[in-house]
Parts: structure tokens; C-alpha cells; sequence
């Protein structure tokens, strides 16, 4: 099985916000529903972007800035809590495209694990001349 | 650690109570007050409830983590990946949580 990496799913991640915007828009041909996953799954997108470089840059440098980390994780969650309660408080949108919009991540880590698991044959299947 | 986890969980408790008990002092638009008083607990209630698992499961998987690259630091790529997906998949689950509270208080 091919070795899942953080920037495969941050790949996949994008691909559905692109493509979940442009099925929201032509499926329900209201700007309502597309602002609502638009902005969810960006939000998520951008959340696991920043996990992992503020995870990375804490954790696995040589140098390790533990005040940077301190500070940046927290304030990272502060940032994410706080776009969340505004949109959901002041926008205008639909509950449940919102809540797939945030389930970006959950769809990519799924859609990774499914390329994961046949690529790997098929190339496996095109070396032996199969 | 028990008593952490006690202390958190009866802040918990408090803070959905002063929750209810604050939205129970305000003006009922429509809802009948009893209605908006158990819709109030059930917010704070579903919050706290998903913050105190969420934090638990954070700490859970990074401690575990760190431990093993602590052991084999030459895991380290391996170890990382998974951990990322988990704590991105548990901040999510209490994102969700918190949309549902904030529908709650706010829109209903």
C-alpha cells in the first residue's frame, strides 16, 4: 500500500473545495449554498494546512521553538473558533452544506485511503506486463 | 490526573448551568421559556461534552506520539502523519459540536 503523506490529503482537500463549490452552485443554483461550503471547507482546508506546518515548525525542526508553539497553537484554534461562530452567527447559510463543507477532511482522508489501496496495484499490474 | 479530569468535568458542569441560567434570564422571543431554558442546557451541555473528549483524545494521541518518537526518533516521518490526520479529524468533530451549540443559542 502506498504511504499516505499530509500534503496528498491537503491535495485532495483543495480538489474538493474547488469541486464541492462548483456541484453546490450547479445543483442548487443558489449563492446561499455555495458561500456555505465554500467557506467550510476552506476553513477546514486552511485549519489542517496551519496543523501541520505549526506541528512541523514545533516539533520536527532542529530548532525547536517551544514560546512559538505556545502561542501559535492556541491562537490557531482561537482564529478557527472565531471564524466559525462569525459565520455561523452573522452569515447567511444552509446548515447542512455547511456541516459537509467541514467534513473536507474526513472526505479526503476517505478518498486518500481509497487511491491508497488500488493505485498501487494497477501499477503493480503494469510492471509485470499484466 | 483523576483529579484534573474531576475538577474539568465539574467546570463543565458549572459553566453549561450559568449558561442556562443567563439564557433563562433573558427575554423569550417565540419559544416558551422552559423550551429556550432546556435548548440553553443542551448547547452548553453538547459543547462542554465535546471539548472535554476532544481534549482528551488530543492528548491521548500526541502524548502517544511523542512518546514514540521519543523511543525511535528515526520513526519520526511515520509517526507524524497519522498524528496530524488525527488531531485535524478530532478538531473537526468538535467544530461540528460547536455549530450545532451555536445554531442552538443563537438561531432558535
Amino acid at each position: 500500500m502506498k504511504e499516505t503523506t499530509v500534503s496528498d490529503i491537503e491535495h485532495i482537500n483543495i480538489a474538493i473545495l474547488i469541486i464541492g463549490s462548483i456541484v453546490s452552485i450547479l445543483i442548487m443554483r443558489e449563492f446561499k449554498y455555495l458561500f456555505s461550503f465554500a467557506v467550510a471547507s476552506a476553513i477546514m482546508t486552511l485549519n489542517f494546512r496551519y496543523l501541520k506546518k505549526i506541528i512541523e515548525s514545533g516539533f520536527f525542526s532542529s530548532k525547536v521553538n517551544k514560546k512559538e508553539l505556545l502561542i501559535k497553537l492556541p491562537l490557531k484554534f482561537l482564529m478557527l473558533i472565531g471564524l466559525v461562530a462569525i459565520v455561523v452567527i452573522y452569515g447567511d447559510i444552509d446548515i447542512v452544506f455547511f456541516m459537509i463543507g467541514l467534513s473536507t477532511v474526513f472526505m479526503s482522508v476517505i478518498i486518500n485511503q481509497i487511491i491508497s489501496v488500488f493505485i498501487p496495484a494497477a501499477k503493480r499490474r503494469q510492471k509485470d506486463g499484466a | 490526573m483523576k483529579k484534573i479530569l474531576t475538577v474539568m468535568v465539574l467546570l463543565g458542569v458549572f459553566v453549561s448551568l450559568s449558561f442556562s441560567v443567563a439564557m433563562a434570564a433573558e427575554e423569550a422571543k417565540g419559544l416558551d421559556p422552559a423550551v429556550k431554558q432546556m435548548v440553553a442546557l443542551a448547547a452548553g451541555f453538547g459543547i462542554a461534552i465535546a471539548a472535554f473528549g476532544g481534549a482528551l483524545g488530543q492528548g491521548k494521541g500526541l502524548a502517544a506520539a511523542l512518546e514514540g518518537i521519543a523511543r525511535n526518533p528515526g520513526a519520526q516521518g511515520k509517526i507524524m502523519t497519522p498524528m496530524i490526520i488525527g488531531m485535524a479529524l478530532i478538531e473537526s468533530l468538535v467544530i461540528y459540536s460547536l455549530v450545532v451549540s451555536l445554531l442552538l443559542f443563537f438561531k432558535l
